[in-house]
């Protein structure tokens, strides 16, 4: 451990001595400054994100004193072919797609609905589109198991109330549908957090661009397409990045929805954390844990570098 | 005339319907927060004869949420001083500072926000094992401020590259010395960075759940997300008032946020976002 740290840790180089005072000071300024952080993030970060590559190439239990044999990419072979693995890969590629498009475009429209058009009162509004974030993501969850409840819920209460009295969907208890219900969670929650970022960034272009665009005739729609949208691109970028990787890793939402049975009904809602977390934590399988471990952080680093390079590539010139 | 008081009136039709999904669901847990488990199991849409505070008293005693939400101000407390204080450093030297490493050092952190907690989640629950931190608030604390650290430190970043360098070299004239241009002059400029990062930290530790639920076993060291998420509909008694209650307790921090420090948090999210 001390080694990765101090192999981590800035040295002063041989052109110490011909550095001027300035240099030097601020060498070891930043000794002092950075060093904390580094053994904090060594320890809890590093280490382990390190450790978990090499476990994933050994057969080992995660008690037995010896790591076991090498035994290559078999443990990754013995992870990946099973069921549950194929559903969490499948779930989790699906849940990336979904946190991309879905709470980020609601949350612009509904920004740029509020913002930009004649509706009072808008803190009112806004409170509404926000009011999903007061409750964070583990709560909302919890909350919508009995809003999804098949009998006492809210939505199924609402159902009934509207007339159709045979229509009683088992939310979370039905496989087939399972993983939109707690997509839905998911979206409920973030587009609160899309909303907000997007208002602010509104809120920041200038107010004279679109003075001349409605002197020049532009429909609301135009103003939409070719003001609002190009202003917010950055900020865009930033929103969905984030929901990229809050949506490949959703545990906060599949963990209290599910639990007991994570994952369930029958693996339907599996995906890579929840499938990590019971191997880790119940600890029978150290070696397996990490080669999902390992997939997890290629897919993750992966996906977000590709997105990443196409917003680059894509970036209007000026 | 006419067409333009129609589409108003659309506007409104419009926005109201998109807003009811989000409204509505928490207006439902607000009512069944002052009702009771009766009344929910019969029929939860209606309002109840009366308002049940009594519900909220019996989550802060009968239930214990005294104690998860001392566990969680404990928690977050310490996440906020730390991440506050390592932040303000780390972003300082990576933005501020010329020494060797540095490119590395960002890149780092960097790789640091892309790589999720569940890809090195076993390892990390030995080196707490090892460390004699099994089932203790202060694995939580350190996990969670090591783990979280690398997006306020980019932030705080961002906010020392707005300050102009001349404002460092004009102390350095003075005579001031490296550790006195961050200490007095630069830390203090940065003050509503700081604020920015001292918020998110807080928020983010109250509402975790992935690291209190790996670290935490027994129930009297629960913090308040986590404690929510194991009043589930498991038992055969099924106590829904409870949990609404305590869930709509565990929205106070956010509250304070929104009523007094929203714009700030916004415009540090959007600041660290556009540059970061």
């Amino acid at each position: 451990m001390s080694a990765l740290a101090s192999k981590l840790r800035p040295r002063p180089l041989e052109s110490w001595r011909s550095a001027s005072s300035k240099a030097r000071e601020q060498w070891l300024l930043a000794l002092v400054l950075v060093t904390p952080a580094l053994i904090m993030m060594g320890i809890f970060v590093f280490y382990p994100a390190l450790q978990t590559i090499g476990l994933s190439f050994y057969k080992w239990d995660g008690i037995s004193p010896d790591m076991g044999n090498f035994v290559g990419f078999k443990t990754f072979a013995r992870a990946t072919d099973n069921y549950p693995f194929s559903q969490a890969i499948k779930n989790s590629l699906l849940w990336g797609v979904v946190g991309l498009f879905v709470p980020t475009i609601i949350g612009l429209i509904a920004a740029a609905l509020v913002e930009d058009t004649n509706l009072r009162p808008k803190p009112l509004f806004r409170f509404a589109f926000f009011v999903p974030y007061f409750f964070s993501m583990a709560v909302a969850a919890a909350l919508f198991t009995r809003v999804y409840d098949p009998s006492y819920g809210m939505i199924n209460q609402v159902i009934q109330a509207l007339g159709f009295t045979d229509v009683k969907p088992q939310w979370l208890g039905d496989g087939r549908i399972a993983i939109y219900a707690a997509m839905g969670v998911f979206v409920w929650h973030e587009t609160a957090f899309c909303y907000i970022v997007f208002t602010a960034a509104i809120q920041q272009i200038d107010r004279s661009l679109y003075d001349s665009a409605k002197v020049d005739g532009a429909s609301e729609v135009q103003v939409f397409r070719y003001i609002t949208i190009p202003s917010v691109r950055d900020v865009a970028t930033f929103v969905m990045t984030i929901m990229l990787i809050v949506g490949l890793t959703p545990f906060a939402v599949v963990f209290p929805l599910t639990t007991p049975g994570l994952g369930g009904p029958y693996y339907s809602t599996e995906i890579l954390p929840t499938l990590i977390f019971k191997k880790a934590r119940m600890g029978y399988n150290a070696s397996e844990a990490a080669a999902l471990g390992v997939i997890l952080l290629i897919l993750v680093i992966g996906i977000v570098t590709v997105f990443l390079w196409f917003r680059e590539r894509t970036a209007p010139k000026d | 005339m006419l067409s333009t008081k129609l589409m108003r009136y659309a506007l409104y039709a419009l926005v109201i319907l998109l807003a009811l999904p989000f409204v509505f669901p928490s207006l439902w847990v607000l009512m069944a927060s002052f009702s009771t488990n009766t009344q929910i199991t019969m029929d939860s849409l209606a309002l109840p004869d009366r308002l049940y505070v009594e519900n909220y008293a019996h989550a802060w005693t009968g239930a214990k949420f005294s104690t998860f939400v001392y566990n969680s101000l404990a928690v977050s407390g310490s996440v906020t001083v730390l991440i506050g204080v390592l932040a303000t450093m780390l972003g300082y030297a990576v933005s501020r500072l010329d020494f060797p490493g540095r490119r590395l050092l960002l890149l780092l952190i960097m790789m640091a926000i892309v790589t999720p907690v569940f890809s090195y989640l076993e390892p990390l629950t030995r080196v707490v094992r090892h460390l004699g931190l099994a089932n203790s608030r202060t694995a939580v604390i350190l996990t969670t401020t090591a783990t979280f650290l690398p997006v306020p430190t980019l932030l705080m970043r961002s906010f020392f590259l707005t300050l102009p360098e001349e404002l460092g070299d004009a102390g350095r004239v003075e005579g001031a010395s490296e550790w006195g241009v961050f200490r007095h002059i630069m830390a203090p400029l940065a003050r509503s960075g700081v604020l920015t990062v001292l918020i998110f930290a807080f928020l983010w530790s109250w509402n975790d759940l992935l690291l209190p639920a790996v670290f935490l076993q027994a129930p009297d060291k629960y913090t308040i997300a986590y404690a929510i998420t194991t009043l589930k509909p498991a038992g055969f008694r099924q106590d829904h008032v409870t949990m609404f209650a305590a869930s709509i307790i565990s929205t106070g921090p956010m509250i304070v946020v929104y009523l007094l420090l929203m714009r700030r948090f916004i415009a540090g999210l959007t600041v660290g976002g556009l540059r970061g």
